[in-house]
């Protein structure tokens, strides 16, 4: 760690938004892209038909298009699922990293600096293999994770900071655009204390999307019966009915007008409805009743009564939905205020994180935190129960204990001639999980073979320790009481997770990407423009310009790195020389 | 160290929970996470144990009384392994005196309870635990044991019977909703069931308990056996046999395993037949061989059982044909009626040869009433037709006929005896041909 380093960063890569927050000069501040003013990128990855990656805003206009966009990318973390875009599979972990890079890219631009090291948000409910997945993502991205931060705890932070002498409980109602995490907080002598935290991985915006979409074709099969809407419509809704959704949490109403949407009758027609907010929150109304579960989830676990709360952080752009807000207010009986900026918080606490990590915040002013473990974690043991054998789950850390934490437990082998063991390792997500299939299993194990038979006839004592550390990394150590065996596994390697020669494999794909990436950026404003500047003259008079940007459009798409240049080079001349 | 939990967050033993809280927060301002991970667990685990009021009185009294209660729990589960539940029960309460937390000790004290047939209180202790700690399924578990003991040592028509049965098991459903794979709980509402005569129910429930654990296997085999019980009790033996073939077709490959079931199946025919002798309800004798056969099959090689089954099986074709024989009216009643006291011979149904004796004198005059060409055709019927019966006392049967040759051979030489004269003096030879005691 460069302790000389006047800055420190934190990421909030989201769902449907990430950010890039610094911390320099006691100050966090979020870093936008350069050209769309806004700090807020969205997770957006697009590759052109010439084969040029967009990312972030750019993408926008390509994301939706089969097999040349994605959205969302988040919610395949840790999966082991791959994406294709045009011709080539990629791993969940690449297309983040690609995000990553792009974030990083901004800040160095903006701050003419080299970004390394940074903290990471992740979801309180991201299980281990996407965390895993994040920090391979990281690495792919070329940056150096000192720390994955849970996202509400994040949020957390970027009040405490500002309100050290804060005495409090606090609610943080985390709703972004995949997940939803209620995390419940103690703040006092400036330690921010996780108390619990619950949630939906799978519920956030884009269910409420899904809802909007659902409700925009409703309406218009209703004046349009029997109506045919393409693959290609159906994919453009989702932007569409995104929009509406935003407009929804600010106006009573708003009418939607997309021109061609789709044929009747053969005839083509458009889609032209009107939604109210009204309607909208009646569509919604199944997803706002799961969200309240949550919050009876968060409160019964700690046995806290809604009133135990005083201050209410919302963050996530789900939370500007006036309904989510009501919900909230009647769920927690108090109103949230404006504490923390919702779309801004996660990145910010991220960098302030960085910042206490690294230094950059005195002792007094700097605020403490523990933070729980999302999820159980255990072993799988022959117990006798009811007279019978039963493979049973044995929790080693619970769900929402205080991390971190450490576990010795002693079980024995079931006979004196036993000669091998194997220990697997599964996780629990409910705390509730008595049997391994109420589980999921990490595919992580270890054995012990080669156990000499016990010498008194009686089976061995088999001690298990069992550790969990700040960055949610677990370490299981078993040893065989008596003798020299011992088996030691670490929650760090499993089919989902990629090994040395997966990364090499991806750091090659990305790289060749992100080469278009750069390559778009530096020609795609330059032939834009001649192209523009051509359709405005008549054709007889575009030679030679026309045929310098076909020249240059070839050369990238054959990736020939000499022609690009030869060409790159002429054509911005020549436009010099038009006066262009 | 004593109270080593308050010394490590810097307070003392009576300090107030604000208190503790406080100096949680200011020690882990000191030694936070990040920067001393293992001084924070050691505060953590102390904060989180004196931070809860349960856990903390618990803590408290081990402290206090810790080596005293030791040796009390260790006297208490002596008492207990030699049955001597009054003393236990002083015990445990002196432990909870102690250490009202004592979870396990109250748990104790409950099976003492029970096992004292303390009824109420039993189900007092049962009770609170369940309601301290209402995810514990052991405690669920024997609160259903504290109604279901209780009910199982009343009179069929004691009215709380039913009440009692139906509240052990609420409390065993309730185990089996917080531990789905333990088969126990799912038996023993298939026991109340049974106790109850609801045969369905209790065949429902046990089929519950052997899914439980999500697979059927040879750890299934008491339940499997319960099943052959509750098919015992509703008459359906064939069903027996069909239950037995589902054991065998679990049994894993060693002997020990076969041997066991067999034993168990032997023992159960051994049972229900002497059951079956002493209710002179010839019936059970069906059920009784179903067990010896399903016995027979697990273990095909030993000796006794097959002795045995060879035995009930000749009795149970013995009563089968028993019924048809009473329907045939080409054999005189009296010989039927010898049938009869046959079957019962062999099933030592006769309180005293005495008593066996006085019936056998007139059921033998009562035959040799009827002209000898009838008795003979009637054995001879009984031999041709009936050869399960005539299996049962073939000796008899063929001194009987015997008997008659003779008779017929001292008339065709000229010694013209009335029959039924010489009836009595055959009938005390035959006696020879019965088993005494
Ligand atoms: N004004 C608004 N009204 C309603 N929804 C909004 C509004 N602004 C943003 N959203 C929604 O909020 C979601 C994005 O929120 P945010 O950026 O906080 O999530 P994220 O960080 O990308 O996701 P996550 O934290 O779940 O990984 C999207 O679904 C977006 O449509
Ligand atoms: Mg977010």
């Amino acid at each position: 760690m460069d302790m000389n380093k006047n800055y420190a960063i934190g990421i909030d890569l989201g769902t449907s938004t990430s950010e890039i927050c610094v911390y320099r000069n006691d100050e966090p501040f979020p870093i936008g892209d350069p050209n769309w003013r806004s700090p807020i990128v969205p997770s957006l990855i697009a590759i052109n038909k010439k084969g040029e990656l967009l990312i972030g805003e750019e993408a926008r206009g390509l994301v939706d298009v089969s097999g040349q966009g994605i959205r969302e990318i988040k919610r395949k973390m840790g999966t082991g699922e791959t994406i294709k875009l045009l011709d080539r599979e990629y791993r969940p972990e690449e297309v983040s990293a690609l995000i990553l890079r792009k974030l990083k890219e901004n800040a160095e631009e903006a701050l003419g600096i080299t970004i390394e090291e940074v903290v990471l948000s992740v979801p309180a409910n991201f299980p281990d293999a996407a965390r895993q997945a994040t920090l391979n993502a990281g690495e792919l991205a070329g940056l150096k994770i000192m720390r994955l931060i849970n996202e509400p705890t994040a949020a957390a932070l970027a009040f405490g900071i500002k309100n050290i002498g804060v005495e409090e409980q606090l609610a943080i109602f985390d709703f972004g655009g995949g997940t939803l995490d209620i995390t419940i907080l103690e703040m006092v002598a400036g330690v921010l204390d996780v108390r619990c935290s619950f949630g939906n991985p799978q519920l956030g915006g884009k269910d409420f999307d899904e809802a909007m979409m659902t409700l925009l074709l409703q309406k218009l099969e209703a004046v349009n019966p029997g109506v045919e809407i393409s693959d290609i419509a159906y994919r453009a809704l989702k932007e569409v009915a995104e929009k509406t959704k935003k407009a929804l949490s600010t106006d009573s109403f708003h009418r939607v007008r997309v021109p061609y949407f789709a044929t009747c009758n053969g005839k083509s027609i458009d889609l032209d409805v009107e939604v109210t907010r009204a309607e909208f929150e009646m569509a919604i109304a199944p997803l706002l009743e799961q969200a309240r579960e949550c919050i009876r989830q968060a409160l019964a676990a700690r046995q806290l009564r809604p009133s135990a709360i005083d201050r209410i952080l919302l963050v996530g752009g789900t939370t500007y939905i006036p309904a989510v807000r009501e919900l909230v207010t009647e769920m927690f009986g108090k109103e949230p205020k404006a504490d923390v900026n919702p779309d801004l918080a996660v990145g910010i606490g991220a960098a302030i994180q960085a910042a206490l990590a690294q230094g950059l915040i005195n002792e007094e002013s700097g605020v403490i935190l523990t933070d729980v473990a999302p999820f159980g974690l255990g072993i799988d043991i022959v117990t006798r129960i009811g007279g019978q054998y039963i493979l049973t789950y044995e929790p080693l850390i619970q769900p929402n204990t205080t991390i971190p934490y450490s576990t010795k437990k002693t079980y024995r082998l079931l006979h004196a001639e036993q000669e091998q063991v194997e220990i697997r390792l599964y996780q629990d997500n409910t705390g509730k999980a008595k049997l391994p299939s109420e589980t999921i299993y990490t595919g992580i194990s270890g054995e012990i073979i080669d156990i000499p038979p016990a010498a008194d006839g009686n089976a061995y004592p088999i001690e298990v320790e069992f550790s969990y550390d700040i960055n949610g990394i677990a370490k299981l150590k078993a040893t065989i009481s008596g003798t020299s065996k011992s088996i030691e596994i670490t929650y760090d390697r499993s089919p989902q997770r990629m090994d040395v020669q997966d990364k090499f494999n991806a750091t090659a794909r990305i790289k060749d990407l992100w080469k278009q990436n750069a390559r778009a950026k530096q020609y795609e404003a330059v032939i834009n423009k001649a192209e523009r500047f051509l359709s405005t003259i008549p054709p007889q008079e575009r030679e030679p310009l026309s045929q310098i940007a076909i020249d240059l459009k070839v050369a990238l798409a054959t990736d020939n790195v000499e022609q690009i240049e030869k060409w790159g080079n002429i054509l911005v001349d020549t436009m010099f020389e038009m006066g262009l | 160290m004593v109270y080593e939990l308050y010394q490590t967050l810097e307070v003392s033993p009576q300090a107030e929970l604000e208190e503790i809280r406080r100096s949680y927060y200011r020690l882990v301002r000191k030694y936070s996470p990040e920067r001393h991970p293992e001084r924070f667990q050691v505060i953590r685990e102390a904060y989180e144990t004196l931070s809860d009021k349960q856990a903390r009185q618990n803590y408290d009294a081990l402290q206090k009384y810790g080596d005293e209660i030791q040796v009390l729990i260790e006297q208490a589960e002596a008492c207990m392994s030699e049955e001597k539940w009054t003393m236990a029960i002083d015990l445990l309460k002196r432990i909870l005196t102690l250490a009202p937390g004592a979870d396990a000790a109250r748990n104790r004290l409950g099976i003492c309870y029970i096992h004292s047939k303390n009824w109420d209180f039993a189900v007092k202790v049962f009770r609170a635990l369940t309601k301290i700690n209402p995810h514990v399924p052991l405690y669920w578990l024997n609160f259903g044991y504290a109604y279901k003991q209780q009910a199982d040592i009343l009179d069929n028509e004691d009215y709380r019977r039913g009440q009692l049965y139906h509240q052990a098991r609420e409390c065993f459903q309730v185990c089996t909703k917080l531990e789905s794979f333990n088969p126990e709980p799912y038996v023993e509402i298939a026991r109340t069931y049974l106790e109850e005569s609801n045969y369905a129910e209790s065949l429902v429930w046990s089929e519950r308990a052997i899914g439980a654990d999500g697979k059927t296997d040879f750890q299934d085999f008491d339940t499997l056996f319960f099943i052959c019980i509750i098919y015992w009790r509703s008459g359906e033996f064939a069903h027996i046999d069909r239950t037995a073939q589902r054991i065998i077709s679990l049994l894993p490959a060693n002997d020990d395993a076969r041997k066991y079931a067999a034993a168990r199946f032997f023992n159960m025919g051994l049972d229900i037949f002497k059951f079956g002798v002493k209710q002179v309800n010839y019936s059970l004798f069906r059920a009784a061989s179903k067990f010896l056969k399903a016995a027979k099959d697990f273990d095909p090689n030993d000796i006794e059982i097959k002795d045995l089954y060879q035995n009930v099986e000749l009795m149970v074709a013995g009563v089968d044909s028993l019924e048809i024989i009473r329907q045939d009216s080409t054999i005189v009643n009296e010989l039927k009626s010898l049938c009869e006291f046959i079957l019962a011979d062999r099933c030592y149904y006769f309180e005293s040869d005495e008593e066996k004796n006085k019936i056998y004198d007139r059921l033998m005059e009562e035959i040799f009433a009827n002209p000898p060409n009838l008795i003979l055709d009637s054995v001879k019927k009984i031999k041709y037709n009936y050869l399960a019966i005539y299996q049962l006392n073939s000796d008899l049967f063929g001194q009987i006929e015997q008997a008659i040759y003779q008779w017929y051979t001292h008339q065709s030489s000229g010694n013209y005896n009335s029959f039924s004269g010489i009836g009595k003096e055959i009938a005390s030879t035959l006696k020879k041909w019965l088993k005494w005691r």
